[in-house]
């Protein structure tokens, strides 16, 4: 009987176990990308690139990020209109990626593939219900066509910095790239 | 009665305990289903994906990392050396690797809460273009609290665990499709204090 009693009380603690861990693998994400946007949501209003300071001991902002990297952003809101982003690229390695509201990477170039100085993208939330005979937007031939996931998000610029002699050359590059409503 | 609140309370502090510990552990760390193993390196190849699983997006959501899609960069993370010892900093550590097919790397130190150790050298890191390498161009990093020649990283002043991520940019598809298989830096641990 006494076996039995405890046997009933370890199977709900396993229970009980397995319900906690689930939850909090399940919340963490929510719970942690808000207060990550929050962290984003300081340095200013939506659709404007803005630098994150050289990475150190005492960085805030982008948890884990590489003091090798030099780090823009853009948090993008398309409930209005598209936004385009004019991105001015070095010759070592750099890349623009984009996350959804999950965060989500669902877009991403680098500068080989780029292939060029300057990248023109245009980022634009695409309404399946819209009328497909709507406004047609006035935009540079070459521009690359980008549909977001979700009308809210980040676009993140990397640089690398090879050497610390280079800093502020790469961090110049990624100050000439702008992100606006088009 | 007290004997039942008595079983009521074990059942109910064990039970979020046991639940906390295993999802903390899982996160941190990765586990088998999600996360790739390769030695001492721990690398999340679905990080980034829209159809990433929950603990790969817990990872990255409780580490504040933004991963780029693995066909853009990988990034292994090392909790241990070699032998499976947690890294500390007050042991002295060799990390050697061999050349990568991959555009450009990254190596970098952390202390367990995710920031950079800071020191008076400013020193945090390495990446492919400042890493002074070996004539058969491989290379040798020294981590360790006391000034070392070479490509040395150190790690404070205190006696606190530490953590190493090695991002690679541009992987060649012989690295994104043997993770578990590709040759990673190895850490053996030298002297402790």
């Amino acid at each position: 009987m006494q076996i039995k009693d405890w046997a009933y009380w370890g199977v709900l603690t396993a229970v009980l176990a397995v319900v906690v861990h689930l939850g909090f693998v399940l919340f963490q994400p929510l719970a942690d990308t808000k207060r990550r946007i929050g962290d984003f949501e300081a340095f200013g209003p939506v659709n404007q690139i803005f630098q994150i300071p050289n990475i150190t001991p005492k960085s805030t902002t982008l948890a884990h990020a590489s003091p090798d990297i030099s780090y823009a952003f853009c948090r993008f809101d398309l409930t209005n209109q598209p936004i385009i982003i004019t991105a001015k690229i070095p010759d070592s390695y750099w890349s623009i990626s984009m996350y959804s509201e999950k965060s989500d990477n669902f877009y991403v170039i680098n500068n080989v593939q780029a292939g060029q100085s300057e990248l023109l993208l245009l980022l634009a939330k695409v309404d399946p219900d819209a009328d497909p005979s709507g406004e047609i937007l006035d935009i540079p031939e070459n521009t690359i066509l980008i549909s977001a996931p979700s009308s809210s998000g980040l676009v993140v610029l990397r640089a690398a910095i090879p050497d610390k002699s280079s800093a502020e050359a790469v961090r110049h590059f990624l100050k000439q790239s702008r992100c606006e409503p088009v | 009665m007290l004997q039942k609140l008595f079983k009521f309370l074990i059942f109910i502090l064990t039970g979020l305990g046991l639940g906390y510990c295993s999802a903390q552990t899982a996160i941190v760390y990765g586990i088998g289903v999600t996360a790739v193993q390769n030695s001492s390196w721990t690398a999340w190849p679905a990080a980034g994906s829209p159809t990433a699983d929950p603990y790969t997006r817990a990872h990255f959501a409780y580490t504040g990392e933004l991963p780029l899609a693995s066909f853009e960069a990988i990034i292994f993370r090392a909790f241990r050396d070699q032998a499976g010892n947690p890294l500390v900093a007050n042991c002295d550590y060799t990390v050697e690797g061999l050349p990568l097919d991959v555009r450009w790397w990254n190596f970098t130190v952390y202390s367990d809460d995710g920031t950079l150790i800071e020191n008076p050298s400013d020193r945090y890191s390495f990446n492919s273009d400042n890493i002074v390498l070996k004539a058969d161009s491989s290379f040798k990093v020294t981590l360790s609290q006391e000034a070392q020649p070479g490509n040395w990283i150190p790690t404070g002043e205190e006696d606190d665990d530490f953590f190493i991520t090695f991002r690679l940019f541009g992987p060649g598809q012989k690295i994104t499709n043997s993770l578990k298989t590709v040759r990673l830096p190895v850490i053996t641990r030298g002297k402790c204090r």
